[in-house]
Formats: structure tokens, sequence, C-alpha cells
């Protein structure tokens, strides 16, 4: 039979998916609460660390041909360490995948569906993305090549009508505050591109293991243009006080174009129906990732089953917080533990590595 | 061994078995066959002309199980015993009376080739092997199914095609084990990868043509003896919306055919769910000055609007369906209830809005643009889930539902080859014949999703780039 192996390209619409996701509704008040006009050389400059981080991912993956973090943290670190770093991995993806859902499903419910109960679009988006991610990883690579390039297009495309609303002195002065404030947001900002480290986890299922770091870097650079383009965008458009006011101010400044002679009168619902397959393939990722650690931490040959247990788990996770500030604070614990883990692990595994490797030379 | 009596005793109870005694020149013979199958001119004609000029062995050929003798009286052959001695021989028979060659009704072409397949698998073959007189054409047949004893073919281009795919489909085909096989049909249902899928995952055709260029893409034909419709495997989403009849054409207006095929398809899937979720969920996105005319057309309807639209939409699938079966004759009768009584009596009597049999009809004419029959059927069935969907859940819910149907689709495969191959995963060139058509000679390789032996279609070298 001819095999199925992820290509370079699948592995760039990949993490593209994982990265891209709540961010881009978020991401301008977020990082404009804190940097203000600066937004963009934060992004920037969290884009960069990222890149750093994803290189040190792909140095580990190509060490260990054929094989992902599950099997080889073990081997570097020991068999209880080993675990307790995977168990990690495990319950932030599950975290991110139930926060990811919660937001978005709170997202539409505000824009789409105000009368429908959120468990109901919450059940929804689950079971699109239950049903892919049991058909295994090959099967989401080529979801996400279909849908993330059209998404993205029909996004550029109505961000292009809020350019007639902009005013490109809003973001001005460069640097104004200083660097300090530009630390404070970084963190934060850093939390909309992460997504790369399931490099980590599906790097042994690629055609060329080798072009793994380029792709990373590829998809990595597109987030953060695309992020750049959206921050500038809603400063220029809404001025960098009002950023902060209000929720999402991406879906703020699409709603406010008004295209003369268009047949649709709300872009708004296009940016809907844009973001809801980002935010879907987000979820794909992490849930897949998350069976893919735990069937084979058990020793399963298949990672359906797990998947499948997984559901009602991240169900709870989704419907557990109350109100938009609960999910906010569950998203923040995800976030840092996922920051932490991108941050401490993969270098503590080259370092080991490296170690090893220089004592077994000597 | 007594040979008449061994066959007579297998065919007893067949009125249609004869079993006759001739004298030719001192010598006895008995001759066994059906009367059904075997014309009684060619008998006189043929077989006793030879037997008289006493060269029983060279047209004859020697038989030694009785098996065998019943299988080639079955299949409209002669058994000839020399009486003295007991020596079988069959002579072929002259064959069965079969429909002629004549022009699909199913699959009409407006330019190319416009013979068809008919029931006679010897036909169809020589159909193919006319066409293609080269030894690299293979055709293998087996008998299939555990009663009727089909004669199924498998024909495919040694050289372009996989044997990988080849295998496999060899693999699937050796497992059929029904008790019938009276059609394609069945032999497709056996041998697919997914049977809760509502798409086809093998196309049928009733064109030589078709099934030729298939085989030159590195596909494979399979054939089922008295059915005139023939199987090609693997398949893949895009063919849906391609026709031979692309190829025939300029490029550009093959391409032009296709994006509208593609919108069509669009189309038919989605706006009685579009309908369904602007009008119940989100007026708002409508522009103001329809959706005034829209509500206007629809003061007097009481129903909400997903009621109306499947009503209206199942009242659809059904004329069609009635339309189908019926005598042409009738089928005007149809024409005229569906459109006239149903169409503008349910407006005036206030049960639809206008709009809405605007959205039917549209929805069913852009149905009819997929050429193929099964993935035109497989997107009209689609409709009705959307439908459910958007009116529960809005555009979220329409949303979701595309989005379901697209994970299945890439999650689908036909004989190892993605179905949803080559839109993803990317193969560019291929792309040149997905929405495009690209001219001819831009068209030099054989689609690579299928990776054919020999990559190459042609040879541009020679031809000058301005004459």
């Amino acid at each position: 039979m001819i095999k199925d192996r992820l290509t370079t390209s699948q592995i760039v619409v990949q993490l593209f998916a994982a990265m891209v996701g709540v961010g881009i509704l978020t991401l301008p008040e977020t990082v404009g609460a804190k940097a203000g006009v600066d937004s963009w050389i934060v992004i920037f400059a969290a884009g960069f660390l990222a890149m750093v981080a994803v290189s040190i991912m792909a140095y580990l993956g190509n060490r260990f041909p054929g094989k992902s973090i599950i099997h080889y943290a073990p081997t570097l670190i020991g068999k209880i360490l080993g675990t307790i770093v995977l168990l990690a991995f495990l319950l932030y993806f599950l975290m991110f995948v139930g926060t990811v859902v919660r937001i978005s499903a709170d997202v539409t419910k505000l824009f789409l569906l105000d009368l429908t109960p959120v468990e109901v679009i919450i059940i929804g988006m689950l079971t699109i993305s239950s049903y892919l991610v049991l058909h295994g990883v090959n099967a989401i690579a080529r979801f996400n090549e279909f849908i993330q390039p059209l998404a993205l297009l029909l996004l550029l495309l109505v961000l292009t009508q809020t350019i007639r609303d902009t005013d490109f002195g809003r973001i001005l002065p460069v640097l104004g505050d200083g660097i300090q404030p530009l630390m404070h947001a970084l963190p934060s900002t850093f939390f909309s591109f992460m997504g790369f480290e399931i490099l980590l986890f599906i790097q042994p299922f690629m055609e060329q293991p080798r072009g793994a770091q380029r792709a990373a870097l590829i998809s990595i650079g597109a987030t953060m243009i695309l992020y750049v383009i959206v921050t500038i965008l809603c400063i220029a458009v809404l001025g960098k006080s009002e950023v902060t006011l209000v929720e999402y101010p991406t879906l703020a400044i699409i709603k406010n174009i008004e295209v003369p002679g268009a047949f649709i009168e709300r872009l708004d619902s296009i940016m809907m129906m844009v973001w809801i397959p980002f935010a879907v393939t987000t979820v794909v990722m992490f849930h897949y990732c998350a069976s893919l650690i735990a069937s084979q931490m058990l020793g399963l040959q298949e990672h359906r089953v797990i998947a499948l247990y997984m559901i009602p788990l991240v169900f709870l996770i989704a419907v557990l917080p109350r109100n938009i500030l609960e999910v906010d604070k569950w998203s923040k614990w995800a976030s840092w533990l996922g920051v932490s883990l991108i941050a401490v692990v993969p270098i503590w595994l080259v370092l080991v590595y490296k170690w090893k490797k220089r004592r077994k030379s000597a | 061994m007594d040979w008449v009596s061994e066959v007579t005793s297998r065919f007893s109870d067949s009125s249609d078995f004869q079993n006759s005694m001739v004298h030719i020149a001192g010598e006895s013979f008995t001759l066994c066959f059906l009367d059904s199958l075997v014309d009684s001119h060619y008998i006189q004609d043929h077989i006793l002309e030879k037997l008289r000029q006493n060269c029983v062995e060279v047209p004859f050929s020697p038989i030694s199980t009785v098996d065998e003798a019943v299988s080639e009286i079955l299949n409209g052959n002669l058994l000839i015993v020399r009486d003295c001695d007991q020596e079988a021989y069959f002579a072929i028979g002259s064959g069965l009376e079969e429909r002629s060659i004549q022009e699909s009704e199913n699959e009409s072409a407006l330019r190319g080739p416009r013979d068809s397949f008919v029931e006679s698998l010897r036909t169809n073959v020589s159909l193919i092997r006319r066409r293609y007189p080269d030894p690299e054409l293979k055709v293998t047949i087996q008998e299939l199914g555990r009663r009727t004893n089909t004669k199924v073919a498998m024909l495919y281009v040694d050289g372009i095609v996989n044997p990988n795919i080849l295998d496999e489909v060899r693999t699937r085909l050796s497992t059929v084990d029904l008790d019938k096989v009276l059609d394609s049909g069945t032999i497709e249902q056996w041998i697919e990868d997914s049977w809760y899928s509502p798409f086809p995952q093998a196309q049928y055709t009733e064109r030589p043509s078709n099934v030729l260029f298939a085989m030159l893409e590195g596909r494979i034909a399979i054939m089922v003896d008295g059915n005139s419709s023939v199987l090609i495997v693997p398949v893949t989403f895009s063919m849906l919306f391609q026709s031979p009849d692309d190829y025939y054409e300029r490029w550009m207006i093959g391409t032009a055919i296709r994006i509208i095929r593609v919108a069509g398809a669009a189309i038919a899937l989605t706006l009685p769910s579009l309908y369904i979720a602007l009008i119940s969920y989100h007026p708002g996105m409508i522009p103001t000055q329809l959706a005034l005319s829209i509500s206007a057309g629809r003061s007097e309807v009481p129903f909400p609007a997903f009621l109306e639209a499947l009503f209206m939409e199942a009242t659809l699938e059904m004329l069609r369906e009635a339309g189908l079966r019926l005598p042409k004759v009738m089928g005007q009768t149809i024409g005229i209830v569906g459109g006239l009584v149903i169409g503008q009596s349910a407006v005036e009597a206030g049960i639809v809005s206008p709009v809405l049999v605007i959205v039917v009809a549209i929805t069913a004419i852009s149905s009819f643009l997929v050429p193929a029959y099964n993935g035109a059927i497989a997107l009209r069935l689609l409709r009705f889930p959307l439908m459910i969907l958007s009116g529960s859940l809005g555009m979220f819910g329409l949303l979701l539902g595309l989005m379901a149907i697209l994970a299945h689709l890439v999650s689908l495969k036909s004989f190892g080859i993605n179905y949803f191959a080559p839109i993803t995963p990317y193969r560019f060139s291929d792309w040149k014949d997905l929405l495009v058509r690209a001219p001819l000679i831009y068209m030099k390789n054989r689609p690579e999703i299928l990776h054919p032996l020999d990559q190459k279609r042609m040879n541009t070298q020679k031809r000058k780039k301005g004459w």
C-alpha cells in the first residue's frame, strides 16, 4: 500500500492551524492593553522567541529520527521524570482544548447564536474535532490544508475592507514609552503563538523530518505577520485606548465596515465563518496530541479509544468555568503551564542529550 | 462413461435441454445443447456440415469431465458425443442474441465517440480492444457469484497502472463471495472502502472512451457480464466534476464548464440551508432591501423557514424520482404538475414564499450540473442534514455540517488513494486538471496521485512553439 506521510507543506499548515486560533480575536486587546502602539514590536519579539523555541525542538527531533518526545524523553531524563513531563504536557493539552472550545463557543454564542446554550455549541465543535482526531494525523493535515488557506484568504479579503477607516498616525510614536511595557506584554503575546510545540509530537510522522525546522519557521513567520497585520489594523482603526476597551477588537473593526454596493450587509458574519474553522483546527491538533501521549504512554496501538475517552473530560473542562472571567483564569493557567513546558523541557532535553553524548565519547 | 445420461440427469426438468441423435456416414453422434441458447439453423448449417465432412478432430475440442461439459452447454455451446467410443467434444455455439451497440442514453455526448457498452462482456471487451490494439492492455476474467457464476473482467494497461493499486483491486475482487453478481453495483459495494459514506467510491460509465481514458491515466476498469455500466477504480472526489467531454473542447471552455459545475454543486449543497439560516437566525446579514422583500413574501406563510424549505425540497426530490421511473409520455404530466401546481399554487395558497420557490428551482437546476449521477445524488442527499443543522443552529450549524463533510472527505480513501487528492494533500502538478483544465500541451504527465509507472503522457519536443 502507498503509505501516507506528512509533507513539509502539511507541517507548515498544521503548525499554522495549531497556533492561529482564539488569539486572532483577542490578541490586539491583550497586547494593546500593555504595549499600546508598540504592540507590533512585541509580536515580532514573541514570534522570534517562538522561532528560537521551535528550532530547539526541531534539533531534538532530528537527533531522534522516527521518534517523538513521548519516546525520547524517558530515555533521556529517566522514566519517572519523563512520565511527569509527559503528564504535564497531557494536562496542558487537555486544559488548552477545553478553554479554546469554551472561548470559541462563547464568541459564537455572542455573535451568532445568542439564545443557544453554550453546551450545544461546545458539543457541536467537539463532534467535528473528534471525528477528525479519530481518523489520525494525516486526515487532520489534509483537512487543514484545505481549510486554512481558504479561511486565511477570506480573512485577508475582509481585512482589506478595513483600510478605509484606518489612520496610520495612530500607531505612532514608535517606542514612545520605552522598553518596559513591551517586556510586560511579552508573555501574554507569546500565548497567542502557542501551538508550535506539537512539532515535538508530529515530527516522526513526516516524510522528510529534516525539513521540519524550515517548515516550522515559515509557519511561525506567517502567523507573526498575520498577527501584526491584525493588530496594526485594530490600533489604526480604533486607536490604542479604544482597542483595550472592546472585548474582541478584530470583530469590532470588521463590524464597522460598510462596503458600498455589496450584497452582504455585515462582514463580521464572514469573519465568524473564517474564525470558527481556525478555532476548530486548533482544538483538533491539541486533542490529537493529547490522545497520542496517553495512548503511547499506556502502550496502546491506537489512539482512537483514548481520544474518545477524552471527550467527556474536555467537555467538563469547557463547561466548568461559570463565566468569562473564570474562563480567562483557566486559560491563563493552561498558558502558563504551556509556556513553562515550552521554555524548560526542550532545552533541558538538549542539555541532557549533549551531556550524555559527551560522556559516551569520552 | 455414459455422457448423455450423465448430462441429461444434470439438466432434468429443463425443457429447453435437447439431446438429439444424428446418423452421419454410418456413425451416430448425440448432440446435447440448450435450445434457448443455440440457434437451430446454426446447428444445421455449421455443426452438422462439419460432422459430415468427417473432420471431427479439427474444429471441436475434446472434453474430459462432466462438469466441464455442463458448463460449456450453459455457455451456449454444444456437446457432441460419438456413440461408438463415447468420445466427447464441444463445439462453439453461435452465441446469444444481444442488444446492438447504440448511443448511450444516460451519458450523452456532444462531441467524441457515441457508442456505448452493451450487456455482453465479449462485445464490451471488444469495444475497448478495438480502440487500444496493444498486448499491453490486459483483460483478466474471473467468475464471481456463488450461484450465478458471472464473468467479471478486470481491464488495465500494464506499464501504466501502479502495481500496488492493481494488487489491491485484485485482492478485493478475489474476496467476492456473493450469491449473485448481477450488476456492477453489487461489485462496487463489495470492494469499496467505506460503506457509511454517501460518496461514490467507484465511477461507472457506459462509454468506452471514458474507460479507455481512465485506464490511460492509470486506473482499472471492472466489467460485469450482463451489465452495460463499467466500473472505474480508484476514484477521487475531483472526478465528480470531470467529464471526458472537457478534453474534447478547447481548454478555456473546459475550464469554464468545470467552474460552473463546482459552483452548481456548491449551490445544490448549501443554498436551501443558507436560506433557512439567514431567514430564521441572521436576517441582519441580508441587505435591508432584500430582507424586507423576503419578509413581505413570507408574511402569509404560517410555517417556519425550515419546515417550508424541507417541504419544498422533499417535494422536489419526489418529483424527480417520479419523473425518473415514468415513461416519457407521463413525464410531461409530472412536469406540469410539478411546475405549475406545486410551484405556483403553493405560493398562491400561502404555503411557501416566492423566494423559496426560486431557491428550490436554482437548487434543482444546479444539482443536475454534476456529471456523475451517483455523485450528484450524494450531494443532493447531504442537503437534508445540512438543512436540519442550519434549522437548529443557524450559520454555525451550516458551517459545522460543511466541516463535517470536509472531514469525511479528507479521511476517505479509495483503494489506497486519498479520496480528496489532489486538492489535499497538495499535488500541484495535478491541479492542472482540477478546477482548471490546462491546455493540452501542458498536461504532460499522468495524474501523480495514481503513481503511474509511466509518467509521461506526451512529448512536446517536436512540437514547434510558434507555427
